[in-house]
């Protein structure tokens, strides 16, 4: 049985954990706020420029470009994105674990990850790392989406792979996650009749040759935008349950102290008077 | 007085401007270009430089752009460029 000091004790310290993940879940919040206005924010370009693309590769169907090159898969590229700090619930395992499935299950995938928690657990599990990309900056920025892309379209064009697919987490609610699965290379559009066939300057290959890598950097863009507001979320929730988790334990610890120290005053009255007894 | 269209500005990041304008300069890659309402359907690459504005009430806006694409058709016209910088 733990004395009564030893009590006292853990209570104090479960109140300051407590205070601490309030906290934290407080700044997740903000964050959480911040993150997903970005998120929204870069939605309207992502879809104009899907859309332009699709107008031009219905516009002329000849159209070439590296990231466009279709070929028969032998290896794979799989882009994870992580966070670079833990303490986020579900939210690293859940995206890690279908990693490392997919990439145990075909032989021939490379791994490029975002986030340092993301090296850590494919270094932990020998599995190598062809890029790793962390100290990520507080807000999904433009900047490292554009590295990002460069260097896996860089593989990509050098026939390093032959396909590149992106997971990460997506911000579905404040309470609900999905990873997501998708194909970043090549590039595929579908093509949409154009209607009037607009006037393109200097030429639709030239035009179509600057699209590409802007379409496929917003989207990148995107995806990192959408698993930070994931990630913010995730640790809210984490760090929410982990607060109620600490009021309980202290509400019981409170209770045992309260019983034991009632125990204690009852033994010294009995005790004295059982001493008041013993003089009559 | 000239007829309004629609204009958005976007950037990858955010939406610069949306709403309606009755002039608007864009540097496009082959020279600057001057756009008014019902402009044939074009689609062309952006230069670095300054794209101009006009709003229904004759206000003039300047803005500095950089890089990407300058759509017009169906009296929309849309920028996505890779960066704009707004005069204070």
């Amino acid at each position: 049985m733990a004395s009564l000091k030893d009590l006292r004790r853990r209570i104090r310290s479960t109140k300051s954990m407590q205070q601490i993940f309030k906290a934290m879940e407080m700044v997740a919040a903000a964050k959480l706020r911040r993150a997903q206005g970005r998120a929204r924010a870069a939605t309207p370009y992502a879809k104009k420029i899907t859309e332009m693309l699709g107008k031009l590769a219905g516009a002329a169907a000849d159209l070439e470009h590296p990231l466009f090159k279709v070929r028969p898969v032998k290896n794979t590229l799989l882009v994870v994105i992580t966070a670079d700090r833990g303490f986020a619930g579900t939210y690293n395992t859940n995206i890690l674990r279908n990693a490392e499935h997919r990439v145990r299950e075909s032989g021939a995938t490379q791994v490029v990850v975002v986030g340092r928690k993301g090296r850590d657990y494919f270094r932990r599990r020998h599995v190598p790392i062809a890029a790793a990309y962390t100290d990520l900056p507080g807000e999904a920025g433009l900047d490292l989406a554009r590295r990002l892309t460069d260097d896996v379209a860089q593989r990509f064009v050098r026939g390093d792979v032959d396909r590149v697919e992106l997971l990460f987490t997506h911000f579905v609610n404040a309470l609900v996650r999905k990873v997501q699965h998708e194909v970043f290379l090549p590039v595929g559009a579908d093509a949409k009749g154009a209607g009037a066939d607009p006037i393109f300057e200097p030429d639709a290959e030239t035009i179509f040759a600057e699209l590409v890598p802007r379409y496929a950097t917003a989207r990148l863009y995107a995806a990192m935008a959408d698993a930070l507001a994931a990630e913010h979320s995730a640790r809210m929730v984490a760090m929410g349950s982990a607060r109620k988790n600490a009021g309980e334990l202290v509400d019981g610890l409170t209770l045992t102290r309260n019983r034991l120290r009632q125990a204690a005053i009852t033994r010294e009255i009995a005790e004295l008077v059982g001493g008041a007894e013993a003089l009559k | 007085m000239a007829t309004p269209f629609q204009l958005s500005i976007l950037t990858p990041e955010r939406t610069v401007f949306e709403g309606d304008v009755e002039y608007l300069e864009v540097p496009g890659s082959q020279g600057y270009l001057g756009v008014l309402a019902h402009h044939a359907a074009l689609v062309t690459t952006l230069a670095d430089g300054v794209l101009t504005v006009r709003y229904a009430d004759g206000r003039e806006e300047r803005m500095s752009v950089s890089g990407g694409f300058f759509e017009v058709g169906g009296n929309k016209a849309t920028v996505l460029a890779d960066s704009v910088a707004t005069g204070g």
